[in-house]
């Protein structure tokens, strides 16, 4: 792996196709006051592309749509001098569950700024608005991607196996943030699994900051308080085969990836039971404060949630601020269900000045997460002191 | 592990309806009038995406330049203007009596015995997205084997004052409904975002609308085998644990839009309802989606975020229970929530993919790497073809494995803007 500290001049030695532009010694915007990346260019991995040997220009058959699909190490197409480098591997992290039994999963793997750390939900990827971000894949375990969920680069950028391709060993991703907001990243190599095992992180993007101070969105409200909560659910069955083989089901077998029927129930990689606090991610507030809520649902159920007392605030939706004028905050009254599909994120403000909630200073609110059967809608094992797809946390101002 | 061979077909053997006609009949109307339709009831049989088939019941367009010999699983699009005067005849060719509904329209419910024909007759709704199909019983048994299409209700009066036309009654919305709606059809064409002038405008469908390229229906749904084994031409389906309690059993082994799966979806093939919008920058295209299926559904498009408009009102408690909601408030998604029953518009803008990089070098803007592609100085080419697919990934895969042979399709994006022009200029 080349060093972080890699110079522009480095890059542009090897760069023969870089414009013009691109070379001398250039002042890099610098990166956001809440980034994780690593600033300059990173890896070079420009040159000449074989787009014949890849989604983009082969010719599709049944063969390479799934089973047989398109892999190699391309050179990112059109490479230009990223800001913001990272650097994602794959690695085993394994959860204890309540029960006692622990779960393999696999997660993304930082190696630049927490090598051989077992972190779930993988490693946050955290930019600015605006930033040129090259995220560099190293591939184990067999050929994987990333798709950068609600980031909308090119297609060779974009992290799906049959129409671009999968990575064997490395690709640098690359693209430029636009939309401020919560999105995520995730392997889209036989995803059914992939994403499943673990292989997901968020993904945020800041506005740039305005005196100082980081909003939620450019010319969007600021918070005191930020919080992740990652909902996600595991069905042990497929993590066990999946861990045997890392294309299980690809090519024909029935591995019964039709069904999904999960025993446990993660809040941002912490296990949860039914009827006990989920200590670990509840929020504390001052009076007067607001609270950002990043919200993902990156379980294979209908997430169903309820905010106990508190009056809360939707101001964006996968990524994109509800400031437009065909679109506007959406209020959630305290007490009301609402529900969230597989991969949607909602960020959630709380206020607790306002008036429906400067009354609720001094008290504990209950939230409460409830997983639905993809099929029946049905809360899964229920009544099930261990494993009824049931948790909840709390937001105590 | 035993791997297996797989059938490779593809539009070859696939029979339809006649040179130059589509299979899937329109009726168009400029203005209200009267529109009579004929369906019939049939059984057909279906290959699935790993070759095995199945058997299925279908709908048939009778009668009309579009005419089917056999039916066609989804039936075919029924269109009509709002307000118009519509019949619907239905001959029910099986052995046992079959229903006809359409949802969201009173009265607009008949049963038809074995044998039979049926009428039913209403005035065409609120603009809209609507399902038909065969509720009988009140099971969703006959609509998940197949018995199930679409209604389009055009509107009669969906151009905003600016001059931009909407796929909504505009003059029958509340007023807030109408004001968001008309500030996004007003800004396409007009913004930065979404450029293009008047020809970045939306455009309804013409007449025949399998041809368009600005709309696009898709009908999702599973596939549980054991249930199609259920049916014998010419016999009824007897009752059984399975048709007692169909949710609870349903255990779908293939996921389908428009009655096909992967690798099945990657292209169009005449005599099938299209799926894959191929335009250029700042054409912006509509998309009905409708689940008829029993998942709940996450569909996610990559590319560009979506514009969520129509819905229907799913919640039992609700005042407007199965009503079309037109929003106040449109969000811009990646990811819908396809319920089952639910009817969604959305508008996907076809705007440039907002995170190609646009400000290069990223120390000193120049230039763009979209224009760089429009101008041939860039790499990477197009099409750019960009998946949607349902995030619920079950639904990735057929006959319990074989990602990614499910609910997966594309759009892509030809070129910039203009370029369509360009192409046929």
């Amino acid at each position: 792996m080349t060093s972080a500290t890699n110079t522009i001049g480095t890059a542009t030695a090897f760069g023969g196709t870089l414009a013009a532009g691109g070379a001398a010694a250039q002042t890099m915007p610098p990166l956001g006051p809440n980034s994780t990346a690593v600033p300059g260019p990173g890896d070079f991995n420009g040159g000449s592309v074989d787009f014949t040997r890849t989604g983009v220009k082969a010719k599709e058959s049944f063969g390479n749509f799934g089973c047989d699909t398109f892999d190699g190490n391309p050179n990112t197409p059109d490479w230009t001098t990223a800001n913001a480098y990272f650097v994602r591997a794959v690695h085993n992290v394994d959860i204890t569950m309540p029960d006692g039994k622990k779960v393999r999963c696999w997660a993304f793997e930082d190696p630049l700024k927490a090598p051989g750390r077992e972190i779930f939900p993988s490693p946050l990827i955290r930019v600015q608005e605006g930033d040129l971000v090259h995220v560099k894949l190293q591939s184990s375990k067999g050929t994987h991607t990333i798709h950068h969920h609600g980031i909308e680069p090119t297609t060779f950028n974009d992290g799906v196996g049959h129409v671009s391709f999968e990575v064997k060993d490395d690709y640098v991703y690359q693209y430029q943030t636009r939309h401020a907001g919560t999105f995520f990243y995730h392997c889209h190599k036989n995803t059914v699994t992939h994403f499943e095992m673990g292989l997901y992180g968020l993904l945020i993007v800041d506005p740039k900051p305005e005196n100082g101070r980081v909003p939620a969105y450019a010319g969007g409200p600021f918070y005191d308080v930020e919080k992740f909560w990652v909902l996600d659910d595991m069905d042990p069955r497929w993590h066990q085969i999946t861990n045997l083989d890392h294309d299980v089901g690809l090519c024909g077998d029935d591995a019964g990836l039709n069904i999904f029927e999960p025993k446990y129930f993660l809040i941002s990689g912490t296990p949860m039971r039914p009827n006990t606090l989920v200590d670990k991610q509840k929020v504390v507030a001052k009076s007067g404060q607001k609270i950002l809520i990043r919200l993902l649902n990156a379980s294979y159920s209908v997430l169903q949630m309820m905010f106990e007392g508190l009056e809360v605030q939707v101001i964006s939706v996968d990524g994109h601020a509800l400031n437009k004028p065909w679109n506007k905050w959406l209020t959630i009254a305290p007490g009301t269900p609402f529900t969230l599909a597989t991969a949607q994120r909602y960020d959630i403000l709380i206020d607790t000045a306002s008036p429906a909630n400067r009354t609720k200073t001094g008290y504990t609110h209950k939230v409460h997460f409830e997983f639905q059967h993809w099929i029946t809608r049905k809360v899964h094992n229920a009544g099930d002191k261990m494993y009824e797809g049931r948790a909840f946390t709390t937001i105590t101002i | 592990m035993k791997r297996r061979d797989f059938l490779k077909y593809g539009a070859a053997g696939l029979a339809t309806a006649g040179a130059g006609l589509s299979p899937f009949e329109v009726l168009a109307q400029a203005l209200p009038g009267t529109a009579e339709i004929k369906l019939g009831i049939t059984d057909v049989e279906t290959r699935l995406i790993d070759g095995d088939k199945v058997n299925m019941l279908a709908f048939r367009l009778d009668g009309g330049a579009g005419a089917l010999a056999t039916g066609r699983v989804p039936g075919p699009v029924l269109r009509v203007k709002e307000g118009s005067l519509v019949k619907i005849i239905v001959t029910n060719d099986r052995q046992e009596t079959h229903g006809f509904e359409i949802t969201g329209i009173p009265g607009a419910k008949t049963e038809i015995a074995a044998g039979s024909t049926a009428t039913i007759a209403f005035q065409a709704p609120m603009a809209g997205t609507y399902i038909y199909h065969d509720g009988h019983g009140g099971t969703p048994l006959y609509r998940i084997l197949g018995l199930h299409g679409i209604l389009v209700v055009e509107p009669l009066n969906g151009t905003t004052p600016a001059g931009s036309r909407t796929p909504y009654s505009l003059d029958k919305l509340a007023p807030q409904s109408y004001a968001a709606v008309s500030a996004l059809f007003d800004a396409l064409g007009t913004t930065e975002r979404f450029q293009g002038g008047a020809d970045g405008k939306w455009m309804p469908a013409p007449s025949n609308a399998e041809a368009s390229i600005r709309e696009k229906i898709w009908i999702c749904a599973g596939i549980d085998p054991k249930f199609n084994a259920l049916i014998e031409r010419g016999k009824q389906i007897a009752s059984s644990p399975l048709t007692a309690n169909v949710v609870d059993t349903f255990v779908p082994r293939y996921f389908t839009i428009n009655n096909r799966s992967g690798y099945d979806l990657h292209a169009d093939y005449d005599g099938q309802l299209p799926v894959i919008a191929k335009n250029y920058i700042g054409e912006p295209t509509l998309f009905r989606i409708v689940n008829v299926g029993l998942a709940h559904h996450a569909n996610h498009f990559h590319g560009n975020h979506l514009m969520e408009l129509a819905r229907v009102d799913l919640n039992p408690k609700s005042t407007t229970y199965g009503q079309i909601i037109v929003p106040d408030n449109i969000f811009e998604v990646d990811t819908t929530a396809m319920w089952p029953m639910q009817r969604r518009d959305l508008l996907l803008p076809f705007e440039i993919p907002p995170d190609i990089p646009y400000q290069i070098p990223v120390s000193g803007p120049t230039g763009s790497q979209f224009q760089r592609m429009v101008n041939k100085q860039a790499q990477e080419p197009f099409p750019l073809r960009y998946v949607m697919h349902c995030h619920t990934e079950m639904s990735q895969t057929a006959a319990g494995g074989n990602y990614p042979q499910g609910m997966v399709c594309h759009w892509e994006v030809l070129g910039g803007l203009g370029g369509r022009a360009k192409a046929t200029g």
